[in-house]
C-alpha cells in the first residue's frame, strides 16, 4: 500500500516538474536574450530592421509558398530564409505572423495563393532519383497587410552566378534587405498619414523657429521685416491649428522664438542644423523663421518661409510638413523624382498605347523606373518654375536636355535646402546604329553649374582599355570554309569600373564588383571649391590607367583592324579618370556669385508682399548702407528676381509663364539680386527674405555621373548580351539613394553577409585522402586508447596475481578514492558483481 | 559530490572496460564522417551544415542504446538492491550515470573535429556555427541522455528501455516538425513547436545561442533527471 502511494508521490513530482517545464518554456518564449556566433551577425537582424518592425502600425503576415521537393541547388537555401523570417518574427514581438506552406498537390491553396497574392509556382528542371523532369515550383514570400501585399519571387531571393568552367552558382540574395525593404513597402502603402502617427509611441514634433515680430524695434528701416514676421506669424499659426487639428494622437507642434532663447538657439544651429536669415541690423534680434521636424533621434528641416510657392501658401506649408513627416517616420517608402527629357505619360496612358500596339513614347530610362517603381514613390518631377521640389526624397537628374536657368535655380535651391541628388550628366547620346555606330553632342545645361560645386565636365568621351566587349557578329575562315561567328572585340567607348575603379571607402559603392558605362564624360574634382562650405567630396567610380578622351562626339564606331588585336591603340598621355563623384555636406550655391533668374511675379509675393509692399525702391535702397545701393532701384520692377518691395500681384495673375523675365547674364546687373554672404549686415533686411539659401545643410548629397546611359533601356540590353547584369546597375543606384538618404544602416544590410565561403577545389584523389585520413583518424585514436586500457589491466591483474575478476574494473585507482564511495562504486557497476 | 565524482569514474570504467564505448565511439564518428564527406564536396561551401545536419538523426538512434542499460542492467542483475542499500543518495547516483554518459557523448562529438579541421584548412570557415553546432549536440544528448536514464530506470528489460527511449526522444523532435505540426490548427501548432527538440537544435547549430533554447534543453534534462530521482527513492521506500 505504501509503495503504491509512495509511486503517487512520485508521480505528482514528477507531473508538477513537468508542467513546470511546460510553463517555463512558454513563459520565456517571448524573451529574446540570444547571442549570434557568426563572424558577421548575419543572424542578427540590423537596427534598421529592428526600427521598421517596431513601428508596425499591426500584424503583418510574412508568407512563405516552398515547394518540399525543390532545385536542389534551391533546397538548402530554405532553411536559412526560414530562419531569417523567423528572426523577424521574433523581434518583432507578435507583430509578424509566419506561415509556410507548400501549396503545391492542393488545388485550393494554389487557387487562393494565385487569387489573393498573385503567387504562382516557376517551372523548374529537377532532377531526383526517379525522375527528372521540369516541374512547377514555389519559392515565394510574401509580405501582407491589410489589403495591400508584396511578393518577392525566385529573382528577387536568389543570387544566381554563372562561373567560367559553366557550373551555376546560386546563392541566396540580400534577403533582409529585400524583405525589410517589402515590409516598408506594404506598411507604407497601406497607412493614411494619420493611422500611422497614431500608432508611434513617440510623436513628431514640430517646432516652428520663428522670431516674435514684437521683438523687432519700429523703425521705417525694420518696417517690411516686420510686416513680413507679422504675416509669416498669422500663417504659421494657421498652420499648426490646421495641423494639430488633423492629427490627433502622435503629433505635437508648437511655435518657439529661439531669439528669446538662447539654448534653444544653440540646439537649433548645432543639433538641427537651421540657421537665422543673414540679416543683420543694428539692434535688431536674430530673424528666425523655419521650422524643424524631430522623431526618434531624427530631424529634417521644413522651408517656411513662403517663398517658391505660387499657390495658397499655408497649404503648401502643410503639404511640406506632411511630406517630412512622412519621410521621418520609420518604414517610409522614399519618394523618388526623376528629371529627364521626353513627353511623360501617365501608367494608364502608356498601357493604353500599348495595348493599341504602339509604342509608347518617352525617354530612355522605362527600364529603370520599372525597377525602381516597387521601392520607391516614383515620380516624374519638371523644374521649369525653377522651384526646388521639397516634397522629393531623392532627386534623379537623367540626362537632361538643356536646362533653363529657372531649372538650374530649381536644382540649386533643392541642394541648398538640404536635398539629396543624383545627377547623371553626359556629353553625347546615341544617334544612330546603321551604318556606323554615330553619337551626336548632348548639351545638358548642367557645366556651368556642377562647376560651380567643384565638379568639372569636358565636351569630351572617356575612352578606356578595361571595357565591355561589344559583340561583333563576324565571318572567319575555318579551313577553307566561311563562317559567321560571334566575337568580342574590345570597344573602349564602353568603360568599366572595376577593381581599383570603386572606392571601396564608401559604403554605398565598396561592394560592387563592376560598372560599365557607355559612352562617359570624365570628371574632375575640384576639392578646394567643393569642399569650400566644409563638404566632403570624393570620388566614387573612375577608369583605369589606360584611358583617355577625345574631343570627337560624334565618330564611336569601332576599327577592326588597326592596332594589333585591338581597334585602338593607349595614348601616351592616358591616365585615370573619375566617372563618379560625391559631395555631401555643406555645399555654396552656384548662385552665390550669379544672378538669380526672375522667377514668376506671383513668386513671393502673397507670401509677404501684399503686407509690406510699398510699391517703391523699398527699404533696400532706403536703409543707407553703401552696398545696398547696388540693388536699391532695380528693385522697383515687379519682375525683379528677388522682389524684396514687390508690388502686390494683380488680380488676374496668369500662369507663371506670363511674366517669365529670366535674366541673361547681360542684363543681370540692374535686375538680380548678387547677395553675398561674406558680408550679410549689408543685405538689406527684406531683401535678405527673399535671397536663395547660398550655403546649403549638412544633409545635402550630391552625387555626379559622368553618364546617364548606364541606366538606360539601351544598357539593360548591352549588359545583358555581354553576360553582365543590368540589376547591378539599379542596385548601384539603390545603393546611392540610401547613401543619399543617410539609410546607413539599410546600406548594412545591403553589405553584409555577403561574404563568401567557398571550400578550396580538390581534385578526386585528394579528396579521397582527406576522407581516409579523417575517418582513420578517429578510428586509430579510439583503437589505441582501447588496446592501451586492455594492456593495463592485464597487467594490472598479473600484479595482482589473484583473480582480478571482482577488483578489476575498480583498476588502479582504487586506492586513491574515498572510503565511503568504494563500496557504492563495486555496487553500481554491472562488472563489480559479475 | 565526492560520491557522484565517485560514481561518473566508475561508469566511465565501466563503458571502456566493455566494448560498449568503443563501438559507441567507432559508430558515431564513422557514420557522422561518412555522412558530412558526402555532401562536402558537393556543397562546396566552407561549412559544417552537413555534419550538424546528421547529428540530430545519429543522436536520436545512438543515445538510447547508450543509456538503456544504466539502470536497467543493474535491476536485471540485483545490483541495484544492493545500490540502495548504500549511503549513496539517489541524486548523486542519478547525476554520476548522466554525466558519465555525456561525457562519452563528449568525446564522440570530439572525434568529428577533423571535419571542422579540414574545412578550416581548405576554406574560410566561420567558426561561430561550428561552436553553435557542437554545443546544440551536446545539448540535444544531454536531453536524449536524460530521457534515455529515466525511461532506463523504469524497466528491467534493455530491449524495452533502448525502443522506450528512441520512441520518447522521436516524440520529442517530432512534436515540433513540419510534419507533425501540420496536422495542427495554427495556435496550437506554435504551441507544440516550442517543445520540439529539432527546430531548437537547428537554432543553435546555425550559429545563435538563444536563452529560450537552453531553458529548454535544461529543463528537460531537469524534468528527466527529476523523475529518475523520484522512481529511485519511491523503491528505496518500498
Amino acid at each position: 500500500m505504501g509503495g503504491i502511494s509512495l509511486r503517487l508521490q512520485a508521480a505528482v513530482v514528477v507531473a508538477l516538474l513537468a508542467a513546470n517545464l511546460v510553463a517555463l518554456n512558454l513563459l520565456v518564449r517571448p524573451a529574446n536574450a540570444r547571442l549570434d556566433l557568426t563572424e558577421e551577425r548575419i543572424y542578427t537582424i540590423t537596427d534598421a530592421t529592428r526600427a521598421v518592425l517596431a513601428a508596425l502600425p499591426d500584424q503583418i503576415t510574412i508568407y512563405g509558398w516552398f515547394s518540399g521537393e525543390t532545385h536542389p541547388k534551391l533546397a538548402p537555401l530554405v532553411p536559412r530564409i526560414r530562419d531569417l523570417v523567423e528572426e523577424y518574427r521574433v523581434a518583432a514581438n507578435g507583430r509578424v505572423q509566419v506561415q509556410f506552406s507548400d501549396p503545391r498537390g492542393d488545388e485550393e491553396a494554389e487557387k487562393e495563393a494565385y487569387r489573393r497574392f498573385g503567387v504562382k509556382p516557376v517551372p523548374l528542371q529537377i532532377q531526383t532519383k526517379y525522375e527528372a523532369a521540369v516541374k512547377s515550383t514555389y519559392f515565394h514570400l510574401t509580405v501582407a497587410y491589410g489589403d495591400q501585399h508584396h511578393t518577392l519571387g525566385l529573382r528577387d531571393l536568389i543570387e544566381v552566378e554563372y562561373l567560367p568552367d559553366g557550373e551555376v552558382e546560386v546563392r541566396l540574395a540580400n534577403l533582409e534587405y529585400e524583405l525589410t525593404r517589402a515590409i516598408q513597402k506594404v506598411v507604407r502603402s497601406f497607412g493614411t498619414l494619420e493611422t500611422r502617427l497614431a500608432g508611434l509611441e513617440q510623436p513628431v514634433v514640430l517646432r516652428v523657429l520663428l522670431t516674435d515680430p514684437a521683438r523687432v524695434p519700429a523703425g521705417e528701416q525694420t518696417e517690411d521685416l516686420r510686416a513680413f514676421l507679422v504675416r509669416r506669424k498669422e500663417v504659421l499659426e494657421g498652420v499648426v491649428q490646421e495641423l494639430r487639428r488633423r492629427f490627433t494622437a502622435g503629433f505635437t507642434a508648437s511655435i518657439e522664438d529661439p531669439a528669446a532663447d538662447p539654448a534653444l538657439a544653440a540646439r537649433a544651429r548645432r543639433q538641427l542644423g537651421v540657421r537665422p536669415i543673414a540679416v543683420r541690423l543694428e539692434g535688431l534680434p536674430e530673424v528666425w523663421c523655419a521650422a524643424v521636424l524631430e522623431h526618434g533621434g531624427q530631424a529634417g528641416v521644413i522651408d517656411v518661409r513662403g517663398r517658391g510657392t505660387g499657390e495658397d501658401d499655408s497649404f503648401a506649408i502643410r503639404q511640406a510638413v506632411e511630406a517630412g513627416i512622412r519621410r521621418l517616420l520609420p518604414g517610409a517608402l522614399r519618394r523618388l523624382g526623376i528629371v529627364s527629357e521626353g513627353p511623360q505619360l501617365s501608367p494608364e496612358e502608356r498601357l493604353r498605347m500599348q495595348m493599341m500596339g504602339q509604342s509608347p513614347p518617352g525617354d530612355n530610362f522605362q527600364t529603370l523606373r520599372e525597377a525602381l517603381r516597387g521601392r520607391f514613390e516614383v515620380s516624374d518631377v519638371s523644374l521649369a518654375e525653377g522651384r526646388p521640389p521639397l516634397d522629393v526624397d531623392v532627386l534623379l537628374v537623367l540626362a537632361p536636355k538643356e536646362m533653363t536657368e529657372k531649372e538650374r535655380f530649381a536644382l540649386d535651391q533643392y541642394l541648398m535646402l538640404g536635398g539629396r541628388a543624383i545627377v547623371c550628366h553626359e556629353a553625347a547620346e546615341l544617334a544612330a546604329t546603321q551604318p556606323r555606330l554615330r553619337m551626336r553632342p548632348l548639351e545638358t545645361g548642367l557645366g556651368e553649374l556642377l562647376a560651380a560645386y567643384g565638379i568639372k565636365t569636358e565636351k569630351a568621351l572617356l575612352e578606356d582599355d578595361r571595357n565591355m566587349p561589344f559583340l561583333l557578329p563576324v565571318i572567319v575562315r575555318r579551313g577553307g570554309e566561311h563562317i559567321l561567328a560571334i566575337e568580342e572585340v574590345a570597344y573602349p567607348w564602353f568603360v568599366e569600373a572595376r577593381e581599383d575603379g570603386i572606392n571601396r571607402d564608401n559604403p554605398a559603392v565598396a561592394r560592387f564588383d563592376q560598372v560599365t558605362f557607355l559612352w562617359p564624360t570624365p570628371l574632375d574634382l575640384d576639392l578646394e571649391k567643393a569642399t569650400a562650405e566644409g563638404a566632403r567630396a570624393d570620388w566614387l567610380l573612375r577608369s583605369s590607367e589606360r584611358a583617355w578622351t577625345t574631343a570627337d562626339l560624334i565618330d564611336v564606331h569601332l576599327e577592326l583592324q588597326g592596332y594589333g588585336d585591338k581597334g585602338y591603340a593607349v595614348p601616351a598621355d592616358a591616365r585615370q579618370r573619375l566617372l563618379a563623384v560625391a559631395i555631401s555636406g555643406r555645399m555654396r550655391s552656384a548662385y552665390r556669385d550669379r544672378p538669380v533668374p526672375a522667377l514668376a511675379a506671383s513668386e513671393g509675393e502673397q507670401a509677404a508682399g501684399a503686407d509690406h509692399g510699398d510699391g517703391s525702391g523699398g527699404p533696400g535702397g532706403a536703409n543707407g548702407e553703401p552696398a545696398a545701393a547696388e540693388h536699391g532701384p532695380g528693385h522697383g520692377s515687379p519682375e525683379a528676381a528677388a522682389p524684396a518691395a514687390g508690388e502686390p500681384p494683380p488680380a488676374d495673375e496668369g500662369p507663371p509663364e506670363a511674366s517669365p523675365v529670366t535674366s541673361t547674364p547681360s542684363a543681370a546687373a540692374p535686375d538680380t539680386v548678387t547677395p553675398s554672404a561674406a558680408s550679410p549686415s549689408s543685405v538689406s533686411p527684406s531683401a535678405a527674405l527673399q535671397e536663395p539659401v547660398l550655403v546649403s545643410t549638412d544633409a545635402t548629397r550630391l552625387i555626379v555621373f559622368g553618364d546617364a546611359d548606364w541606366l538606360s533601356d539601351l544598357a539593360a540590353g548591352a549588359l545583358a548580351r555581354s553576360g553582365r547584369d543590368y540589376r547591378n546597375h539599379v542596385a548601384l543606384l539603390e545603393s546611392l539613394i540610401d547613401w543619399a538618404m543617410e539609410d546607413l544602416a539599410l546600406l548594412e544590410i545591403r553589405g553584409r553577409g555577403g561574404r563568401a565561403r567557398p571550400l578550396e577545389a580538390l581534385d578526386r584523389a585528394a579528396m579521397r585522402r582527406i576522407e581516409i585520413l579523417n575517418h582513420a583518424g578517429p578510428a586509430l585514436l579510439v583503437l589505441l586508447f582501447g588496446l592501451g586500457r586492455w594492456g593495463a589491466r592485464r597487467r594490472a591483474e598479473r600484479r595482482r596475481g589473484t583473480g582480478g575478476r571482482s577488483s578489476g574494473p575498480a583498476g588502479g585507482g582504487a586506492g586513491s578514492e574515498s572510503a565511503p564511495a568504494a563500496p557504492g562504486r563495486e555496487a553500481t557497476t554491472a562488472e563489480g558483481a559479475a | 559530490m565526492q560520491t557522484m565524482l565517485a560514481i561518473v569514474k566508475k561508469e566511465l570504467r565501466t563503458y571502456f572496460n566493455s566494448p560498449i564505448a568503443y563501438v559507441f565511439l567507432l559508430l558515431f564518428a564513422g557514420v557522422a564522417l561518412a555522412s558530412f564527406f558526402q555532401q562536402i564536396w558537393a556543397l562546396k561551401q566552407a561549412s559544417l551544415r552537413p555534419l550538424f545536419d546528421v547529428l540530430p538523426l545519429i543522436l536520436l538512434l545512438v543515445v538510447p542504446a547508450l543509456t538503456m542499460r544504466l539502470w536497467s542492467e543493474e535491476r536485471k542483475l540485483g545490483t541495484y538492491e544492493v545500490l540502495m542499500t548504500l549511503p549513496v543518495r539517489s541524486i548523486e547516483a542519478v547525476l554520476g550515470k548522466f554525466l558519465a554518459s555525456l561525457l562519452l557523448l563528449a568525446l564522440a562529438l570530439v572525434l568529428t573535429a577533423g571535419a571542422a579541421i579540414t574545412v578550416a584548412s581548405l576554406g574560410p570557415l566561420d567558426w561561430g556555427p561550428v561552436a553553435g553546432g557542437y554545443a546544440a549536440a551536446l545539448f540535444m544528448g544531454a536531453a536524449y541522455l536524460a530521457v534515455g536514464l529515466l525511461v532506463s530506470a523504469a524497466t528491467d528489460n534493455q530491449i524495452l528501455a533502448f525502443l522506450g527511449a528512441l520512441l520518447v526522444c522521436f516524440g520529442l523532435w517530432a512534436v515540433g516538425e513540419e510534419f507533425f505540426l501540420r496536422l495542427w490548427p495554427q495556435p496550437l501548432a506554435e504551441t507544440l513547436a516550442v517543445f520540439g527538440t529539432g527546430a531548437r537544435f537547428r537554432s543553435i547549430a546555425r550559429g545563435v545561442l538563444d536563452l529560450r533554447d537552453l531553458v529548454y534543453y535544461a529543463s528537460v534534462v531537469v524534468v528527466c533527471l527529476g523523475a529518475n530521482v523520484a522512481i529511485l527513492e519511491a523503491r528505496k521506500e518500498r
